[in-house]
């Protein structure tokens, strides 16, 4: 007996030890020359991994407590934050999927879920998927537990690339069309090379759900029937999301949990009590104030640090207002930020300053912090000669700037944007604030109607399509409403290249002309928040930000 | 009988006031004392609003800040004290336009009656009937939050007790025999209704002013602890209670404490100042 | 009797009808929609047609007067519409919220006249002594806490000096009562100290002018015990102030659940209603201050006829 739960130990242990150096380094990897990830085109389709050996205990209730103020429906398609998304993955499942092992590292490792493997063609322009047999959907109606077929692949991904109100359409933008000519064979075709399409199968969104669902309701906004490991059982917007185990899911042996409870906790301080008198197994987004007192009253808890790389704080300047035309206003404003209080009071001390796209899929996409903060560009505290730039702009000290910023969320916006005002006023400009809820601030960035705002920065799954969406003219997040026509001509090159190291390389570049030229956007840090869990949680892999998948969940177990 | 006699002086009614009711005294001291800290903040505050020290952030209460320091380092002693500001600020002006802009629709529906009349309640009646700060959070989403809107919003929802207080007190004036006897003599309706009715109702009038500060400035510090008050960088009590301090109380309960306890101090001195003031005022209630 | 309420009920009307119009013109002039927040940050980036065409199913696309018509066409069917965020009736959602902040509100009325009526009565009973002064100081200090503050405390220091918090999921009374319990007590205290405050010191002012009216100074007169002449004779009409009061600051009561609900995170209409403001649900909106107005007006309604039941020199007609 003894042996056997010594062993249990090690095995966990080993695990935990993984888990922590899979995600945990988190200023060290700059330094790192960009390795060329591996390229979706010439990735061998990987074999069926053995089904492992399941060690965990099996049984009781997991809960987890989400930060977003609510969620408002269940139809991923409908609806682009995270909040919807990560809450469905635990019931949906894709063709391909993230190995959490590896994301944040330059080898981000796509692995098969319902697809078995996978082919590309020489031309790269089809891809051609063998599914999984005797996958099936959860015994519930309309469907009770029918098996899953390309059918419902086809025309899952149908429903995300050409359904008219689908917020997906951009990420299939290069598809022709999907086929299913046999019940396990599935096949895109391409109008032209993607680069991402592949990764973005395996992150949030791509999910394969029965048609028979929404035919019976219209749309999924309210039910939710899929193949993951855990069955829907009830949602309330503002409360949570409740689940029960899956006992058929295709990874036999998983989940370990008979229950998941997917909890809505508004107020931090409620959501910290909960957690540190055990309601909740596991919270994310604490700041690292919150985690050393949790540290303090519950030694024994566990952290993982996570680079959090959206939502974090960006001044947007309006394309085309007068006072930023001057390139030398853009980047006396830039020059005007302390980034070090900022990762101070923003991040608790635990955050980098952030370049202009988000690299979500590997570092290899990003400028190095050393770069990043060099001389060359204007990511750096230089008061003196914001100063200087201002005036040789012909801006007066204690020049009046409109500025906007969204009072109920994200957290800590606020307080930010007190620290930026003073920051602001040390260089001669005098902000006038104005604050808006966030669905007004939606608008208003959205319509370019606006002066300057201080704001959460955007994030996509990958870094090309944050490009694409922030930089492009027209792209769905081009909130400070740019058109230049050599970005947009440089973006479409960079889309079209198929090899992997030129297009790092070009990447790299179009982000140092956009620091050094563009500016209209000013992405400040990006913001390591911690992901904490009691002692007698084994297993969790949590989620990394803009992944969005699910919590998780189905590989943890309960071991007191 | 707590009212000034005839040829009492000011001086002397106050003295009485204060012998009568020693709460009502001490409430008006606390007032007076929050207005002069509102007034005096540059002087009386040991650092200004806006200075932060961020090394310095999250400290306790020490001799060095009485009251500990926020999440950017700023000395909350200060912030409160310049945060009575915004407090007083909004709740004077808009208990003054909602109290000014209900009188006269009240005074108005009740004199004139009819169509009227009937239309000014109807409308009163939803804007009861809806939740004050429901009310209150959809004026300002639509309009902004900022100082003026804030005050705009408060004055609305403030608007319907002064309307029913001042038609009610017309309603029953009209029926008064001193207002007969006036129109019996030639009096024009509107000379009336200005000699004989409104001094009547100034007592009540002062009283619900005075009560109505406390829940204007609580609705206030609400919407501010909602993110839709008053914006910074000026402090309000109830903003140094949302957003950002919020993840920090439970580790940094000053932080949680004392923007509460002015909030509670000064509504409670308003509070009992118009309890005070209904006693002396108010001829029904003397005992 | 009767005819004095169909005319109250008939008032209603007009009523609900100026709140619902007020609701839906202010919130779609408030800038930024569903659709706004449906494209948020993060995710694949959804496109402006797509925007447009949700805008259009929800006919946001219209003119303001043209949803106000649509609307209100529902309206008169008994149809409120549905929610911009889950397509589900704003009805039902309405009829499973109720319930719990009806519990709530309840509850703390029931806390609020635990402790409120003896206050009062202490402080009426004992005028100008220190008990009284204790009971009205300590009424009016309750009703000029702001709520969410209290709320924070009573979050805050149960955790740092014993680690408790209630519990996280919500259960229903039947479900789970102690549980239920355990998670309603602390906001319903909240709800009921500020409204104690308030009722204790009306029931004060009440039992005073009671007793000095003549027929307590009869009863006195018969040689009736002090104890007969505030508990039989005093407090019946005492009573009628405060009954009063809870009705026409049940609005007050609502108004606090918005924002105690949403901080103790219990899923009400107050949390509900909050919600719906921030995230632009248009149809939830209107459906829930639409309740409001009516449960406040009918409320009232009730207190009035509730006066002459406790006084029978009241008659309405």
């Amino acid at each position: 007996m003894r042996g056997k739960y010594l062993w249990l130990l090690i095995l966990a242990s080993v695990l935990l030890v993984a888990l922590a150096c899979a995600k945990a380094a988190p200023t060290a990897t700059p330094t790192k020359a960009p390795v060329a990830a591996p390229s979706p085109t010439a990735r061998p389709a990987p074999t069926v991994t053995p089904t492992p050996a399941r060690t965990g205990k099996y049984g009781g209730t997991l809960s987890y407590a989400f930060s977003s103020p609510e969620v408002p429906h269940l139809d991923p398609l409908l609806f682009t934050p995270s909040m919807v998304h990560t809450v469905v993955g635990n019931s949906y499942s894709e063709l391909l999927r993230l190995d959490r092992m590896t994301l944040g590292k330059n080898d981000i490792t796509i692995t098969p879920e319902l697809a078995e493997r996978w082919d590309i063609s020489s031309d790269g322009l089809t891809i051609t998927f063998r599914l999984n047999r005797g996958v099936k959907f959860h015994n519930l109606p309309p469907v009770n537990g029918r098996e899953l077929t390309s059918a419902d692949v086809k025309y899952s991904l149908e429903r995300a690339a050409f359904n008219p109100v689908s917020l997906f359409q951009t990420t299939y933008s290069a598809v022709e069309r999907f086929e299913a000519p046999d019940p396990y064979t599935f096949v895109i075709r391409l109008k032209r090379f993607d680069p991402d399409l592949l990764y973005l199968l395996g992150a949030h969104h791509a999910w394969i759900f029965p048609k028979e669902v929404v035919d019976q309701y219209g749309d999924l906004k309210t039910a939710l029937v899929g193949s993951g490991p855990f069955v829907f059982e009830r949602w309330d917007k503002d409360s949570g999301v409740f689940f029960k185990k899956n006992p058929d899911y295709f990874e036999k042996g998983l989940p370990y949990v008979n229950f998941y409870e997917h909890l809505i906790i508004r107020d931090a301080s409620a959501r910290i009590t909960a957690f540190r008198t055990g309601k909740l197994c596991c919270i994310e987004s604490v700041t690292a104030t919150e985690r050393e007192e949790l540290k303090r009253t519950n030694p024994d808890v566990q952290v993982e640090k996570i680079l959090r790389n959206l939502g974090n704080p960006a001044i947007f300047m309006r394309y085309g207002y007068p006072l930023f035309n001057d390139i030398r206003v853009r980047r006396a404003i830039s020059l005007g930020v302390d980034f070090d209080a900022t990762v101070r009071v923003f991040a608790d001390g635990e955050g980098q300053p952030r370049g202009p796209v988000s690299c979500q899929n590997g570092p290899q996409w990003c400028l190095s912090q050393e770069e990043l903060r060099s001389k060359r560009f204007y990511q750096r505290y230089d008061p003196e000669e914001a100063k200087r730039l201002l005036k040789e702009a012909g801006v007066p000290a204690g020049t009046k700037l409109e500025f906007v910023t969204a009072g109920d969320r994200p957290r800590r916006m606020m307080a930010h944007m007190d620290l930026f005002t003073e920051q602001m006023k040390a260089i001669g400009l005098d902000l006038d604030r104005k604050s808006l809820d966030y669905a007004a601030m939606r608008r208003k960035q959205d319509a370019g109607d606006y002066t300057a705002m201080l704001w959460g920065a955007d994030g996509q799954a990958t870094a090309l399509a944050h490009l694409t969406q922030n930089y492009m003219t027209g792209g769905s997040k081009n909130g400070m409403q740019l058109s230049d026509p050599k970005l947009d001509e440089w973006i479409k090159r960079i889309s079209s290249t198929v090899d992997e190291a030129k297009r790092a390389q070009e990447m790299l570049e179009i982000q140092r002309y956009i620091l050094e030229n563009v500016l209209w956007k000013v992405d400040l840090i990006d913001e390591y928040y911690n992901a904490m869990w009691h002692p007698w949680v084994k297993g969790w892999l949590m989620d990394a930000p803009l992944v969005n998948t699910n919590n998780g969940f189905a590989q943890a177990w309960i071991d007191r | 009988m707590a009212l000034p006699r005839r040829r009492a002086t000011p001086l002397r009614a106050i003295v009485r006031f204060c012998r009568q009711k020693p709460l009502g005294a001490i409430s008006g001291l606390i007032i007076v004392a929050v207005v002069l800290a509102a007034g005096l903040a540059d002087w009386v505050a040991p650092s200004h609003y806006r200075t932060q020290d961020i090394p310095a952030r999250l400290q306790g209460p020490s001799p060095q800040h009485f009251f500990g320091t926020d999440d950017l380092g700023r000395d909350i002693f200060s912030r409160v004290i310049y945060g009575s500001r915004i407090s007083l600020l909004v709740g004077l002006v808009a208990v003054a336009l909602g109290v000014v802009h209900g009188s006269i629709w009240g005074f108005l529906s009740g004199y004139l009656g009819g169509k009227l009349d009937m239309t000014v309640q109807r409308l009163m009646d939803a804007i009861l009937a809806v939740p004050l700060l429901v009310m209150a959070l959809v004026v300002v989403a639509t309009l902004g939050a900022s100082l003026f809107n804030v005050i705009l919003a408060l004055a609305f929802i403030l608007t319907p007790r002064a309307n029913r207080l001042l038609r009610g007190s017309v309603l029953s004036a009209r029926e008064n025999i001193y207002v007969e006897a006036a129109r019996a003599v030639g009096c024009s309706s509107w000379r009336i209704a200005l000699r004989h009715i409104l001094p009547n109702v100034t007592a009540p009038i002062i009283v619900l002013a005075t009560i109505s500060l406390g829940s204007a400035i609580i609705t206030e510090a609400s919407l501010s602890f909602l993110g839709m008050g008053v914006p910074p960088p000026f402090p309000t009590w109830g903003g140094m209670l949302s957003g950002e301090g919020r993840s920090y109380m439970i580790y940094a309960p000053w932080i949680a404490i004392f923007p509460g306890l002015a909030i509670t101090i000064t509504v409670l001195a308003f509070n009992l100042l118009g309890d005070a003031l209904r006693d002396v005022l108010d001829p029904r209630l003397r005992s | 009797m009767g005819k004095y309420i169909v005319r109250r009920l008939f008032l209603l009307v007009p009523v609900a009808i100026v709140v619902y119009t007020l609701t839906f013109v202010f919130i779609r002039v408030a800038p930024g929609d569903i659709v706004d927040l449906m494209l948020d940050q993060g995710g694949g980036g959804g496109t402006r047609v797509a925007a447009e065409k949700l805008r259009a199913q929800l006919h946001l696309d219209k003119p303001i007067y043209q949803q106000y018509f649509i609307y209100s066409w529902g309206l008169l069917r008994g149809d409120l519409g549905v929610s911009f965020r889950d397509g589900k009736p704003v009805s039902s959602e309405l009829a499973r919220r109720a319930p719990i902040t009806l519990e709530l509100t309840m509850m703390a009325l029931v806390l609020a006249l635990l402790i409120s009526i003896p206050a009062g009565v202490v402080s009426a009973v004992k005028q100008d002594t220190p008990a009284d002064y204790v009971s009205r100081v300590g009424a009016v200090f309750f009703l000029s806490m702001p709520s969410f503050w209290l709320a924070l405390l009573i979050l805050i220091f149960p955790a740092i000096w014993w680690g408790y918090s209630p519990p996280v999921v919500y259960k229903s009374l039947l479900e789970d009562p102690v549980t239920n319990l355990r998670q309603l007590l602390p906001p319903a205290f909240v709800l009921g100290s500020a409204y104690a405050g308030i009722l204790a010191r009306f029931t004060r002012s009440s039992l005073l002018e009671v007793l000095r009216q003549d027929y307590i100074r009869t009863a006195r007169a018969k040689g009736l015990t002090e104890r007969a002449v505030i508990y039989v004779h005093a407090m019946k009409n005492g009573l009628i102030p405060v009954v009063t009061m809870a009705g026409l600051q049940s609005a007050t009561l609502l108004s606090g659940a918005v924002i105690v609900e949403s901080i103790f995170n219990v899923p009400g209409l107050g949390n509900l209603t909050m919600g719906s403001i921030f995230q632009r649900d248009y149809a939830q909106l209107q459906a829930n201050v639409l309740f409001f107005a009516v449960v406040v007006v009918m409320i009232n309604l009730l207190v009035d006829l509730s006066y002459a039941w406790l006084d029978p020199r009241v008659r309405y007609s």
